[in-house]
């Protein structure tokens, strides 16, 4: 009976909680059938509740035993039946309602429980300190794990750095391998060499020893042949037809002898002295070259600036100081820092030019067309930087021996004949391009123009058609219908702006936005290439003005955008105005 | 192209064309014959005394030298009509005997009317005059085949002297023969000595023991001293180029040609011949085994991305190991350089001397004997001791077997051209035969 009640707890309750026997879902043993039972189950509920919720121990237990307030006079019997039950549940036997009798049976079933209850005590007991044990046992092993786990982290961390220091220290051995080898390879080269070396010195020895025992030998033979005489001698049949005497020279011949010498050394003197004129030259034209680009530029600049347009770019001052012809002729030690320091000044700021550019057409949404020049032009650039470079690393040759390698300055010429032709044939590729670039913006205007025209015709036939449809419908209902129609009006102004704009006198400033656009046109039709760049003998570097349209296009983009901007505004103003 | 009849000589070094190209001279055994170089029919016969050794045929082409050298003789002998008569009208011939001291080698002066020849053992080298019969003796040079030299212009002649266990070098003046400059230089050994194209400077190198190569003008002075490494085996070779001397090729046994700039005496250029070459526009041509009946060789274009040559290793107890540049030969245009690597025997490497790597390679079957370049065009020519002889242009090269003789196998063992590069005289051991290159400009 008790393992019983044992069980049924543990099944009933999740915790080992040993409350009350009152404790239980008394649901579903009492089931009260009157308000007076209602009333009895909710009392009981409450006592449950604050059994249930509250932390029990034996003295709670006793002092509510004592102090019970389960049953009363009244409600003895309902107090018994639920003994009744709840004994009934237990599965100890019943009491029965005798009051007198049965008080022994009621003792009987007390000590029982009494019992039970001690036992139930006993047990508690053994099972917390069992839960205590294995509750210290648990911290214990919880923190030995954690003391292991510690442990074993650190010790791959260890191993981890003993690793990577062991692949260091292989390749470190694997590099020194190398080098050992490689030292190796190079001390059995030396070796050899030296092997080879003293083979041939032993060689040469064991000739010079051959030929003179040869020689002593001869020397016996003639010792012994002491008799034969024989002479040594030219002999001739018959002279010469023409004999060519020889010239004495008495003792001219040291002197004859430094003068090819000299002749010699002046020969090659003129022929450095050549090179370094044509070195020079080539490098002033360069720079003159470089120089007129400059100014051309300055030039363009400050022609955009003067036609007072709003264009973000900054205007730099771009001068080259100009280096006189003469100074090119001075020794290359004096002059060399100042031209030098002009030409890399030349080629930053070119350099900033482009970027410049770049940013503000990248800006803009133009066509490739001027893209694709901009990309040319500073090929171009390039080219001339290079070249610039080739030919200053030249004269730094130059400067830094004395003497100049013919072979190498014959190819330098080559290549820069060939670099001129090819740039000449780029300039005139260019030229070819900006012309038909130009027709094309013309075309472009035109046709831009004729369309608005188009449109101002087609805008002024549907005014025609309007007020005709008016004029049709001229009745007190059409009256009405002025309205919608001025509603339905309205419409086409929204859609159809350039009507509005070239409707009368709703926009009065069109007109001139138009002739603008008009001669802007006009002034594309002017030739840029017309900017005096007249080529000389050694041009061939000049760059296409091609900067200047480059401006130009800038500008009147620039103006087509503001021109955009203020047909919206007047579009804005003749819709407002439009509004009847 | 065509070929002429095989005949039979008895030296393979006296088989020599004119200078003008016109005659062929040959010594068969004590016999010298003159043949006309287009009929090749004979012009001149002449008996010597004795077994012609080797002969020259004078700068003037009128004359030809033989030498007998058991004898010390040397018989002059006239090569053509014009130049055989003399004042009395009689044939015209010299004997040159040089008696006890024996005769090693001989020469020829620019002006065709002297001879230099040099004794048994280096005693003396003399000059004999064929004009006054005089002569006159230089003493101790150094070699007999190497160390005289004249000038490109002939005015002057230098010659490697060494007197004391030191190295001299005398001037002399080729006129009027007498000693300019004798001056000390600064080799430990030198073997040769090469002058200039614009005569300025002679450059003297030193023995492979040691690598040195010192240039010195006429009066003297050292210019420059150039050294590429030391503890090796050192110069191999060297050659100006040749038109205006502008680049000097040093050939040394590591294998590599350095090419120094003769204004600067600064090194332009290394060439080396590495064994495995990355193919930057290098054409290639290997000799292959083709299907053709008349032609079981040919030349196939390498295309391959990267070559691997042969590498061999001279052994190291033998002198005159066969490592090293053996030869670094220029065009006559001195645009092209070309190079034999000995310790790639089969190939032949062709340069233009401003680039780091080779124009063209020749990769033969077998190691390559002879190499002559056109002494006009910037061609060459090459034969390996087989029946082939190898073209090369720079704008093409071919194999073309030489058909047998009448006698039997004709192999070619050298070359020689004819100076106006329109023939090529093939001889063999015992046997030669002539090639006509531009046979069509030939006939006109």
């Amino acid at each position: 009976k008790n393992s019983n009640f044992a069980r049924e707890t543990n099944g009933k309750s999740a915790s080992i909680k040993f409350a009350s026997p009152l404790a239980m879902d008394w649901e579903q043993v009492y089931n009260p059938s009157s308000q007076s039972d209602v009333d009895f189950k909710n009392y009981l509920e409450k006592c449950m509740f604050e059994d249930e919720n509250s932390i029990v121990n034996e003295d709670d237990e006793r002092n509510e035993l004592n102090s019970s307030t389960f049953c009363t006079e009244e409600n003895i019997e309902n107090s018994l039946k639920f003994i009744n039950q709840t004994l009934d549940a237990f599965g100890y036997s019943c009491l029965s309602l005798n009051h007198n009798e049965d008080s022994v049976q009621t003792l009987n079933l007390i000590y029982v429980l009494l019992q039970s209850q001690k036992k139930g005590n006993l047990l508690r007991e053994e099972l917390v300190d069992k839960q205590r044990r294995i509750q210290s046992e648990k911290d214990a092993l919880a923190l030995s794990k954690s003391r292991l786990e510690e442990r074993i982290n650190q010790l791959e961390r260890d191993v981890a750095q003993r690793k990577t220091k062991e692949t260091m220290l292989q390749e470190n051995f694997n590099r020194k391998q190398e080098r050992w080898d490689n030292e190796k390879e190079e001390f059995q080269k030396k070796i050899s060499n030296l092997q080879h070396k003293d083979t041939q010195y032993q060689h040469e020895l064991r000739k010079k020893e051959l030929l003179y025992n040869k020689l002593k030998e001869r020397q016996a033979q003639l010792v012994a042949e002491k008799t034969k005489e024989t002479k040594s001698g030219v002999d001739m049949m018959n002279t010469f037809r023409s004999s060519k005497k020889a010239i004495p020279n008495n003792g001219k011949n040291q002197e004859e002898m430094y003068k090819s010498v000299i002749s010699g050394y002046d020969s090659k003197l003129s022929e450095l002295r050549i090179e370094n004129a044509e070195l020079r030259n080539s490098l002033k034209d360069l720079q003159d070259e470089l120089q007129q680009l400059m100014n051309l530029h300055k030039e363009t600049a400050q022609q955009v600036e003067n036609s007072g347009d709003s264009i973000q770019f900054q205007n730099r001052s771009i001068s080259l100081n100009r280096i006189s012809d003469h100074q090119f002729n001075m020794p290359f030690d004096l002059v060399r820092d100042s031209i030098e320091d002009n030409l890399k000044d030349a080629m930053a700021a070119l350099r900033e030019r482009m970027t410049d550019l770049m940013a503000s057409i990248s800006e803009e949404d133009n066509s490739v067309e001027v893209r694709n020049r901009f990309r040319e032009l500073q090929k171009i650039v390039e080219e001339q930087d290079h070249l610039l470079q080739l030919s200053l690393v030249s004269l730094q040759q130059n400067h830094h021996s004395d003497h100049l390698d013919n072979s190498f300055a014959e190819m330098e010429r080559e290549q820069l004949t060939r670099q001129k032709k090819w740039i000449e044939e780029q300039r005139s590729l260019l030229e070819h391009d900006r012309n038909q670039l130009n027709q094309e913006m013309i075309r472009f205007n035109n046709e831009k123009i004729q369309l608005q025209k188009e449109k101002v015709t087609e805008g002024q036939e549907r005014t025609r058609e309007e007020e005709s449809f008016w004029e049709a419908y001229s009745t007190p209902k059409a009256n009405k219908g002025k309205k919608t129609l001025a509603s339905i009006q309205h419409t086409p102004t929204n859609t159809l702006p350039h009507i509005e704009m070239n409707m009368g006198s709703s926009t009065p400033s069109s007109p001139p936005v138009g002739s603008k656009r008009a001669q802007r046109g006009f002034e594309l039709n002017l030739s840029p290439i017309a900017h005096g760049f007249t080529p000389t003998g050694r041009k061939q570097w000049a760059i296409p003005v091609d900067t200047n349209t480059l401006f130009q296009q800038i500008s009147l983009k620039h103006h087509l955008d503001a021109d955009n901007s203020m047909e919206k505004e007047n579009q804005g103003n003749s819709s407002s105005s439009g509004e009847y | 192209m065509e070929l002429s009849s095989v005949y039979p000589h008895s030296s393979s070094k006296s088989v020599k064309w004119s200078p003008d190209g016109k005659s062929v001279a040959v010594a068969l055994n004590y016999r010298l014959l003159i043949r006309n170089s287009l009929s090749l029919g004979v012009v001149g016969l002449y008996s010597c005394n004795a077994e012609v050794s080797d002969l020259e045929w004078s700068p003037d082409s009128s004359y030809v030298a033989c030498l007998m050298s058991k004898r010390s003789l040397i018989q002059i002998w006239p090569a053509s009509k014009a130049s055989s008569t003399s004042t009395n009208g009689q044939e015209w011939s010299c004997k040159i005997d040089e008696g006890i001291a024996g005769i090693t080698s001989m020469r020829w002066s620019p002006d065709s009317r002297h001879i230099i020849t040099v004794a048994d053992f280096q005693i003396r080298a003399t000059v004999w005059s064929l004009i006054n019969r005089s002569s006159f003796h230089i003493p101790n040079p150094k070699s007999a085949t190497q160390g005289i030299s004249f000038n490109n212009s002939g005015s002057y002649l230098a010659v490697l002297l060494r007197k004391e266990s030191k190295d001299f070098m005398a001037i002399y003046n080729a006129e009027s023969w007498e000693l300019v400059n004798e001056f000390k230089i600064d080799t430990f050994d030198a073997v040769d000595l090469s002058w200039s194209p614009d005569d300025q400077t002679i450059c003297v190198w030193d023995h492979s023991i040691q690598y040195k190569m010192c240039m010195y003008s006429i009066d003297g002075r050292l210019v420059h001293q150039y050294q590429a490494y030391e503890h090796a085996l050192g110069i191999r070779c060297a050659s100006w180029s040749p038109p205006s001397g502008q680049f000097l090729a040093i050939g040394s046994y590591d294998q590599k040609v350095r090419l120094l700039n003769s204004l600067t005496w600064k090194t332009v250029n290394e060439l080396s011949h590495p064994v495995s070459l990355a193919r930057n526009d290098t054409v290639v041509y290997k000799e292959v085994s083709s299907e053709s009946a008349y032609q079981p060789f040919t030349y196939a274009l390498d295309e391959s991305a990267a070559l691997s040559i042969s590498n061999v290793k001279a052994p190291v107890d033998q002198p005159n190991p066969k490592m090293g540049v053996q030869w670094a030969k220029w065009s006559p245009s001195g645009k092209l350089l070309l190079t034999k690597n000995e310790n790639m025997g089969n190939t032949l490497w062709v340069w233009d001397p401003s680039k780091p790597s080779p124009l063209s390679l020749l990769i033969q079957r077998n190691p390559v004997k002879s190499v002559v370049w056109d002494p006009v065009n910037d061609r060459f020519a090459a034969c390996s001791g087989d029946k082939m002889l190898y073209l090369w242009t720079s704008s093409g090269s071919s194999c073309i077997q030489i058909p047998n003789g009448p006698e039997g196998e004709f192999t070619i063992q050298s070359l020689r051209w004819r100076n106006d590069g329109k023939a090529i005289l093939l001889v063999d051991k015992t046997q030669y035969c002539i090639c006509y290159l531009d046979v069509g400009e030939e006939s006109s």
